[in-house]
């Protein structure tokens, strides 16, 4: 008998949670490599200071 | 000569070995929870990212204050890699929360409901504040407006962490370590550290993004050469 006031499963919710997790960083962190790149293959002697 | 690794990349790296761990032990160690079960699993991502989310708001807030007293653009830098890295938090918490709330109280959203309110808020006005740079060409100028707009933005964030203790919500009272089970604040502890750490990363890095942009439009259109007339 199952009991009152409790949830039973939802493992499909936990995955999707994670998955999303998991691709939303990794998908930021990929931009931001991919982002220092081009600004490093662009980079010019004239940076060098920093205010 | 090979790179030494800065700090910031060995924290994003630190960063993702703790989420996995955390990850691990919330998924397959901890226990399910006595009411919501396996459903609860889904706070040992939420919660961590809602909380840095809001660290992150805190430092660009700190960020923008240093830009305004002392307006070096290295402050600004910091203050955008801050906004941006809280909005992606932001937005994975609000997809997180929708995740957990369909199983637990029936419904994706309800705008009935304070912290869902103030969250998504908090969202809009800080990716407001990414969307007011692309409007100003001058660097000091955009440096202060968005300065300002964040210190205004940052106003939501006590309301979203408060609100449940002011006004009724769906969403229970902040627990704390006494209450929940040691089981559960291991995996909660670890990921939260993990994605403070990878948060970090994120801020630093989308600062440098930001300086060497800067640095190249600067180049790209120099100063004026005066010219002397003829005699």
């Amino acid at each position: 008998m199952q009991p009152e006031g409790v949830i039973i499963g939802g493992w499909s919710f936990v995955v999707a949670a994670y998955c999303v997790t998991a691709a939303v960083l990794a998908g930021y962190a990929w931009s931001l490599v991919s982002r220092l790149n081009r600004a490093e293959s662009r980079d010019t002697p004239s940076e060098r200071n920093d205010g | 000569m090979a790179r030494r690794p800065r700090l910031s990349s060995l924290a994003g790296l630190l960063g993702v070995a703790l989420l996995l761990v955390g990850s691990y032990i919330g998924l397959f160690v901890a226990p399910p929870e006595r009411h919501m079960g396996d459903v609860m699993r889904i706070l040992y991502v939420h919660v961590p990212c809602a909380w840095n989310s809001m660290l992150s708001y805190a430092f660009a807030f700190v960020f923008a204050i240093a830009w305004l007293v002392t307006r070096r653009p290295r402050w600004d830098h910091l203050s955008v890699g801050a906004v941006e890295t809280g909005v992606v938090l932001n937005v994975l918490l609000l997809v997180q929360g929708m995740l957990f709330a369909r199983p637990t109280w029936g419904i994706w959203w309800t705008w009935a409901d304070v912290r869902l309110v103030f969250s998504f808020l908090m969202l809009l006005l800080f990716a407001g504040v990414l969307a007011l740079r692309a409007f100003v060409d001058d660097p000091a100028r955009r440096g202060t407006w968005t300065a300002i707009a964040t210190v205004t933005a940052f106003v939501d964030v006590p309301l979203v962490y408060y609100c449940v203790r002011w006004w009724r919500s769906l969403h229970q009272m902040q627990s704390t370590p006494e209450t929940i089970d040691s089981a559960m604040v291991l995996p909660m502890r670890i990921n939260a550290f993990g994605v403070l750490f990878l948060a970090c990363w994120f801020i630093a890095a989308r600062a440098e993004v930001e300086r060497r942009r800067q640095a190249a439009d600067e180049v790209a259109e120099p100063a004026p050469i005066p010219v002397a007339g003829r005699a």
